[in-house]
């Protein structure tokens, strides 16, 4: 599905950034992580002024909130981003059990629903067991009350506001640690020749190209098999 | 909308009924694949019944006894709410601000992410421009929020669960045994009941269960459902004895009378069985000696070679009542006096490649037609070895009438006892012009086949035999009758007369004794023409030196090397 893809996509970019700290940490580990990105670029030769606007593009995959270049705006909105249809599980549980489409749960279309639970074979050490009758009525008021447990006012129905109910709202904005654990925050920071703010692309292909030439020791313009183990 | 969803349903169970009544053959086909299925995973019948009926147990949702279509209608909507409630959720993932409804401001950002992540193109990626990254976002907003209907730019639940239902198209059929199990109402009143649910298990069960034990061997097993068998060395085994007991298409074959023995001869060339080689410069063929002993009982004659073979028969020939020979429809059958009655080729559909052991297949196929048994026949691989008729083995060391010995000469000595161990007979000058139809032209000044051949060039001077053909390896069969070679298993039963393990030839010099010889090694001298037939243990190995005109004739099965010495 769609919905799917873009969240694989977005968590190819997430990996992509691994390694959170680059300001802070020593240069090897900064070469470390942009030889990484080298690598994904996946450019012929790895030619260094092929390879930084492909980083800087896959780079560019975590503007999200609008603003051009990497700021804290775009590591906020990947927080909410990542915690968006969490916790999700019970409301999916519960929607299955309407069988009419009518947003609302009755104790009927429940019961309806746990007969094809209950009727599965029950297996033992031996084998397979069928349940019988009574088992089988008696599995179908536990897995119907589980259900109809969600009706809070227990009215006979679980209404839509009920069904609301069981899915999480947002958890809050998020936190200043959420916000400084996102890559995209330590990478806009490492980038952020100005300090204005916002990592540029111009920035961002500074800061990935002068790391890049400081590993392409003889200085012409491709980063060696030798270059990149030496830069290991 | 409500609306919309329950005439959807109507729709789908409408239709359900509809197919079942007009795929009736497909559901009936799927029915069996199911239980086969089920009896195909079990040890024992009883095993397989349980889980047989276990489905109806499962099925039977609508709390009334016995399988109706209300069960099929009931389960279909329980699969239909599932996949609903999954769809949601899928589109509830880009729910942002956690409302249970998207928006634009919900969907953007993974919209811009998914637009400006690098697409990849065989080896190559390629990052949108500005132009396309606006362009895409909006696509990919679009996308997300299609399911809109009101217009408000909000996609709200009710409206997610339209769309959901409007997306049916996605969701996977349902499947459930009902479709079929309605098959099984033999009383037409609507409802399958247990009984009549298990009725065709029984059915099924009783041919898989062919000894009727209630236990489901691993043969059994895949006899009846048509699998392979696992392959572990010792199922490979019963593997190929199954091969020759899955049913066949019928050889326009009729049933023998009870009383007729069945005789089946052949492999390869029929080296093996040959007490005579007769051959040219550009073919060898073998003659079989077949002594049939008095008797009373009719004999019908399976013959099967790769190759043309001229069967002598001598004895109490009348006793063969029918015979057909399976391999290329070139083959010779014939008895010295009158051609064979209802001698035949099988051919058509039951045209057979050698090489994958159909004769095999075949043999065991006519077998069991013509005798309504299969009990008494083995076939192997691509040879062929049987029983009913006591040994008709051919006597391979006796004397042939008319023969003379070769004229060993001391140069080609090692090449001439070659020649004895595959025609311990000796050789024949043939005067080909006396051979009424032997099938192929013969120069009677030409190079004889094979070894025999091979020793006049040495003897000419044509070719210099290099190292010894000494004995490298010699192997005896064990208690049952195999021998390992590497890594191979071998049961000799009667075709197979080389085995090449690494650099050496194996050849069976008397009945489970095997040994191993390098394959003789010659230069070649000048211009020469092979000799016929150097397959299978005739094979030889030949250095050509530069400036020596590669070899004319069938090269079979010799290799050919420079001699760069």
């Amino acid at each position: 599905m769609w919905m799917l893809l873009s969240r694989l996509s977005w968590g190819l970019a997430t990996t992509l950034f691994a390694l959170p700290v680059l300001a802070e940490v020593p240069v090897d580990v900064q070469n470390k992580q942009v030889l990484q990105w080298l690598e994904i670029a996946h450019v012929r030769d790895n030619v260094i002024s092929s390879a930084v606007p492909l980083i800087v593009a896959y780079l560019r995959a975590d503007d999200v909130d609008g603003v051009p270049g990497l700021g804290r705006g775009d590591a906020e909105l990947r927080v909410m981003m990542a915690k968006a249809g969490r916790g999700l599980e019970k409301f999916q549980e519960l929607l299955s059990n309407d069988l009419n489409g009518d947003l609302q749960i009755d104790r009927a279309e429940a019961e309806a629903v746990a007969q094809l639970t209950a009727g599965r074979p029950l297996r033992s050490g031996a084998g397979i067991v069928l349940p019988d009758a009574s088992q089988r009525a008696a599995l179908v008021r536990q897995i119907a009350d589980l259900v109809m447990a969600a009706d809070m006012d227990r009215n006979g129905v679980v209404s839509e506001a009920e069904l609301r109910g069981v899915a999480p709202g947002p958890s809050g904005d998020a936190t200043e640690e959420e916000i400084a654990r996102q890559t995209v925050f330590v990478i806009a920071r490492w980038a952020d020749a100005n300090g204005d703010g916002e990592a540029t692309p111009a920035e961002l292909a500074d800061a990935v190209g002068a790391i890049l030439n400081s590993i392409d020791t003889d200085a012409n313009g491709q980063i060696s098999k030798p270059e990149i183990e030496a830069a290991r | 909308m409500k609306h919309t969803f329950i005439l959807w349903m109507l729709a789908v169970l409408s239709t359900s009924a509809v197919k079942a009544e007009e795929s009736r053959p497909v559901l009936e086909q799927e029915q069996k694949r199911e239980i086969e299925q089920v009896l195909s995973e079990a040890e024992t019948v009883e095993a397989a019944r349980t889980a047989w009926l276990s489905r109806f147990v499962a099925a039977d949702v609508d709390g009334r006894p016995g399988l109706s279509e209300a069960d099929f209608a009931l389960s279909a909507q329980v699969f239909a709410a599932r996949g609903r409630a999954d769809f949601l959720v899928s589109l509830l993932r880009a729910d942002l601000n956690g409302d249970l409804s998207l928006t634009r401001a919900d969907v953007l950002p993974f919209a811009r992410s998914r637009a400006a992540t690098p697409i990849r193109v065989g080896t190559t990626r390629i990052a949108p421009t500005e132009t396309q990254l606006t362009e895409i976002t909006e696509l990919n907003v679009a996308q997300m929020l299609a399911a809109v209907v009101s217009g408000d730019g909000a996609v709200v639940l009710t409206e997610m669960l339209d769309g959901a239902v409007n997306r049916k198209g996605q969701f996977p059929s349902y499947k459930s045994p009902v479709r079929f199990a309605l098959l099984l109402d033999k009383d037409g009143d609507g409802t399958v009941t247990e009984a009549e649910f298990l009725s065709a298990f029984e059915t099924a069960a009783a041919a898989f269960d062919t000894n009727g034990d209630g236990l489901l061997s691993q043969i059994e097993r895949a006899v009846g459902s048509d699998r392979p068998v696992p392959r572990t060395a010792r199922q490979k085994q019963d593997r190929r004895v199954l091969d020759t007991l899955l049913p066949k298409p019928l050889c326009n074959l009729a049933p023998l009378n009870s009383d007729t023995q069945v005789l089946v001869i052949g492999g390869y060339e029929g080296a093996a069985l040959s007490t005579v080689t007769l051959g040219g410069p550009e073919s060898v063929t073998y003659v079989v000696d077949l002594n049939i002993p008095d008797g009373k009982r009719p004999i019908a004659l399976i013959i099967g070679f790769s190759v043309p073979v001229i069967i002598r028969i001598s004895g109490a020939a009348d006793r063969i009542q029918e015979a057909r020979t399976l391999g290329p429809p070139f083959g010779l059958v014939g008895r010295s006096d009158r051609p064979l009655k209802r001698a035949g080729s099988v051919q058509g559909k039951c045209d057979y490649d050698f090489w994958r052991g159909q004769p095999a297949k075949e043999t065991a196929e006519t077998v069991r037609v013509w005798t309504g048994t299969s009990d008494a026949i083995v076939a192997t691989g691509y040879t062929i070895g049987t029983v009913t008729l006591r040994s008709q083995r051919a006597d391979v060391s006796a004397e042939i009438a008319g023969g003379i010995n070769p004229r060993f000469t001391p140069t080609a000595m090692a090449v001439w006892e070659e020649m004895v161990r595959y025609n311990p007979g000796g050789l024949i000058d043939i005067d080909f012009d006396t051979v009424k139809r032997p099938g192929y032209a013969v120069a009677v000044a030409a190079p004889w086949p094979q070894e025999a051949g091979l020793a006049q060039l040495v003897e000419s001077g044509a070719l210099t035999p290099i190292g010894d053909r000494s004995v490298r390896d010699m192997r005896t069969a064990d208690q049952n009758g195999a021998v390992t070679l590497g890594s191979k298993r071998i049961r000799w039963s009667g075709g197979d007369d080389m085995v090449r393990v690494d650099t050496l030839n194996y050849t069976m010099e008397e009945p489970g004794r095997w040994i191993g010889r390098e394959p003789p090694l010659y230069r070649i001298n000048r211009a020469i023409t092979l000799p016929a037939g150097l397959y299978g243990a005739h094979m030889a190995e030949f250095l050509l030196p530069r400036g020596v005109p590669e070899p004319k004739g069938d090269r079979a099965h010799t290799r050919l090397r420079p001699d760069d010495e």
